[in-house]
């Protein structure tokens, strides 16, 4: 770890106490070479005067040659210690008398010219001259050990040195404790704001202002920071929200289109099939009848022709299931009153589902009108109590609610592909098992059924969907596994026209008339029967094989009272355009349309438009009838009327 | 008085011992010439170790006498050592004397062997003025002289007479009397 890795408050003493030594080693240094030095110079002029008295004494001595006086005036140095050697020289510049007297003269330095002391390593020597009146009789030679003194004073201030020193840091240490946290404590503080926001990515935390010195400014600067990412960071918060929004959105379309897709080509495919079929069927069920009707009452051929009649039925209803989801069924939708329809329903829901499962229908508010083909509501209502009764084998309840729901934009990016406007949403609610998200995925797709083989054909929750889709609304659907199944049927509003008072059917004969009828049918077989059921009612028949022979017929002034055409035809005129040609020529002009099914090209304003009705193929002799009979009559009140 | 009474006892002894001390003087100077060397440097520093009395006014000018009376043993000793010194401003002379007579200012006397049997009377003659009396002869100090060269083992010491010194008005420099022997014992 380097010093720069050391925490702050470490440093800070460190340096404190760095400073404090250096300062206090630079005083006890310039102290220890002051006093060495004064040290030095106080021995050397005690040096000095020593051998001043002693050179004066020994004048004498030397003067006269008394050798064992002059030894003894230097055995006298022996009172100063230090001394380590000393001589006198005579005039002549030979020692005359050493000490100690163990050294020999010739370890003596010669006399210099000049006297004087000076240091020679750990030593201070110096020579004095021996004068006396001026006159120079000869020199003292001294050797003053000042090593020894300087070791022996350094000795003893060192200790004083060290406690000094050790006293000022002791002191400097516990001051700078104290005053460190000064510095310190902001920046710590700072730091462990730092630390707690990168802990907790929370940049909504701001630091705290100590003071208005460099750390406060660091402080200020580190909260506008601060707030600046906050900012930034809500304001990022926010795209991501809205690109993962839009992503779901990108991705609820794609399932959406790739569903609609799978739909669509399934329904072209069930659809193409279910044409033929109903062709096939139309013949079938057509001769079938017209044999029933030639055989005698008693006739034991007609059990088995009504069990083959039967069975062709059978047949039919589950082509026009086909063609329901593939939203190809003839619709006739006309404003209608939900709450109508659930009241209709009921009793024989209730007899369907049993005692154990409690029905309860409801609606709040003043519920609207939905465009809708009421027969086809009934169904899909009774397709969806049935499921519910499956899900519920020990009982439970259905809710069955309607209410009013406007749908805007962002509605419909929420509930699939819908349009934005007013819609009646039809709820059915059981208290069942649920199911897992992945049943729920595949529900309305056709032929995926949950049901045991044979148990359930999977058409009926798709064939609800294609429904609602095909009436310009839509099915959703919601389950949870222990939570119930909830399917909401989306129906468009029907606006500013009453519903139509439900005429009873009477159970009267089969109506028939004298009117002329142009029938136009591109298929053979069917064309047949449909001739031969009309005639069979009385009715006179022009028959054309397409909608181009049909006009070409009318164009050379050929007479009719009503139109009986089939829809999707080969040739420039399909059934619709015909139907409006004509009644531009005749307004007024009574039209039955029929049709295996519709393209999704006809729409069924098509047929509101032109005050058309339509008969789903095959049709039945009874049904052909009353249906015709309708039309007939209500161009004729229409005419009388005006 | 007490310088009358130690005259008369030194004259006594001097009489008494004239005889041995007679009997050398006819001998030749005895010591080599170095001894001589040595004395005539020791006459010389005398006159650093020895207070006269305050020089007058007049006298402030006047060389520093050092006479020698009698026969000279010095030869050119003497004279070389002094030659071109000075005690202070004052310079240095040597005088030589034949008789006591002779004798005229001066402040150190070297009184010469040949001179030793009339020691007595030199004393007397010289006691009350301020000159430094010096002989190698035997017991010149007891006899009224104040210095005396004593050859001992070829080293010439000094034996002084406080006392005679202190009656001629002269201070020895106690340096001096510190190398010195002090002969005032047997005197009193």
């Amino acid at each position: 770890m380097t010093f720069k890795d050391v925490p702050i408050r470490r440093k800070l003493i460190a340096s404190m106490l760095l400073t404090c030594m250096v300062v206090v080693a630079l005083m006890q240094g310039a102290f220890f070479v002051y006093n060495l030095f004064v040290l030095q110079k106080t021995t050397a002029q005690q040096l000095s005067t020593l051998g001043e008295i002693t050179a004066a004494n020994s004048t004498a001595a030397l003067a006269f040659e008394n050798q064992r006086d002059a030894q003894e005036i230097l055995d006298g140095l022996k009172a100063e210690r230090h001394i380590v050697a000393a001589a006198i020289y005579d005039g002549d510049g030979l020692v005359f008398v050493r000490y100690p007297q163990t050294l020999v003269p010739n370890e003596f330095p010669p006399v210099p010219d000049t006297s004087g002391y000076h240091f020679d390593k750990s030593y201070l020597e110096g020579f004095e001259p021996i004068a006396e009146h001026d006159r120079r009789l000869g020199t003292l030679y001294l050797k003053f050990d000042i090593g020894i003194v300087e070791r022996e004073w350094l000795s003893g201030s060192l200790g004083i040195s060290l406690a000094v020193v050790a006293l000022v840091l002791l002191v400097a240490y516990l001051l700078s404790r104290m005053l460190q946290r000064q510095i310190s404590q902001p920046l710590l503080a700072l730091a462990g704001t730092v630390k707690d926001i990168s802990e907790h990515q929370d940049f909504s935390i701001r630091a705290e202002k100590h003071g208005k010195d460099e750390i406060g400014q660091l402080t200020d600067g580190f909260n506008v920071m601060l707030a600046g990412i906050q900012e930034r960071e809500d304001a990022l918060r926010n795209a991501n929200e809205a690109l993962r929004a839009e992503n779901e959105e990108r991705n609820r379309a794609q399932n959406q289109l790739a569903r609609a897709q799978k739909m669509e080509a399934v329904g072209q495919l069930t659809g193409g099939l279910a044409h033929d079929f109903n062709n096939i069927l139309g013949v079938i069920v057509g001769n079938l009848d017209m044999a029933v009707e030639q055989l005698p009452p008693d006739a034991a051929a007609r059990g088995p022709c009504n069990e083959a009649l039967d069975a062709a039925l059978s047949a039919a209803e589950l082509v026009k299931r086909l063609l329901a989801f593939s939203r190809r069924q003839p619709l006739r939708p006309k404003p209608t009153s939900l709450a109508e329809i659930i009241a209709n329903v009921q009793p024989l829901l209730a007899r369907t589902l049993g005692e154990q499962i409690k029905i309860t229908a409801t609606s709040s508010g003043t519920p609207w009108l939905a465009m809708a083909d009421p027969g086809q509501i009934e169904s899909a209502i009774l397709n969806l109590a049935i499921n519910a009764r499956d899900a519920m084998p020990t009982g439970g309840d259905l809710r069955i609610e309607q209410r009013n729901i406007t749908i805007d934009d962002a509605y419909a990016l929420a509930v699939d592909d819908i349009k934005v406007g007013d819609y009646v949403v039809l709820t059915v609610t059981d208290t069942g098992a649920g199911m897992p998200p992945d049943v729920v995925a595949r529900a309305f797709d056709p032929f995926f059924t949950t049901k045991a083989p044979g148990a359930g054909s999977g058409l009926g929750l798709s064939m609800v969907f294609g429904t609602m889709r095909q009436l310009g609304g839509t099915a959703r659907i919601y389950s949870e596994v222990g939570g119930g199944t909830t399917v909401m049927l989306y129906l468009p509003r029907a606006r500013g026209e009453e519903p139509e008072v439900a005429d009873t059917v009477a159970s009267a004969p089969i109506p028939g008339g004298s009117e002329c009828v142009l029938m136009v049918e591109d298929n053979a077989q069917i064309r047949a029967i449909g001739v031969g059921i009309l005639r069979s009612l009385g009715y006179q028949v022009v028959i054309a094989e397409s909608g181009d022979d049909a006009m070409r017929q009318v164009e050379d002034g050929q007479q009719f009272d009503a139109l009986f055409s089939d829809i999707v035809m080969a040739g420039r005129l399909n059934g619709i355009a015909l139907a409006r040609e004509l009644r531009k020529r005749k307004p007024g002009l009574p039209i039955l349309l029929t049709s295996g099914f519709t393209s999704p090209a006809t729409a069924h304003s098509d047929l509101t438009d032109l005050g058309a009705d339509l008969i789903t193929k095959p049709y039945r002799k009874a049904e052909l009838a009353e249906r015709l009979r309708a039309v007939l009559d209500a161009q004729s009140n229409t005419s009388t009327g005006t | 008085m007490i310088s009358l009474r130690r005259f008369l006892v030194l004259f006594a002894v001097s009489v008494l011992l004239g005889l041995p001390m007679s009997s050398a003087m006819p001998a030749p100077q005895t010591g080599s010439a170095q001894e001589y060397q040595v004395k005539a440097v020791f006459l010389y520093n005398f006159t650093q170790f020895v207070g006269w009395p305050p020089a007058t006014p007049a006298e402030a000018q006047t060389p520093i006498v050092i006479g020698i009376l009698g026969d000279d043993p010095f030869g050119s000793y003497l004279d070389d050592t002094v030659r071109g010194e000075k005690v202070g401003d004052r310079p240095l002379i040597v005088r030589r004397y034949r008789h006591l007579d002779d004798v005229d200012d001066c402040q150190i006397l070297f009184i010469s062997r040949s001179e030793a049997v009339h020691f007595d009377q030199i004393a007397a003659r010289l006691k009350d003025r301020s000159i430094l009396t010096v002989s190698d002869a035997d017991q010149s100090g007891k006899r009224g002289g104040i210095v005396r060269f004593v050859t001992e083992n070829d080293r010439v010491k000094l034996h002084i007479s406080v006392s005679s010194a202190k009656d001629a008005g002269l201070t020895i420099s106690s340096k001096l009397l510190r190398v010195a022997e002090i002969d005032d014992g047997a005197g009193r």
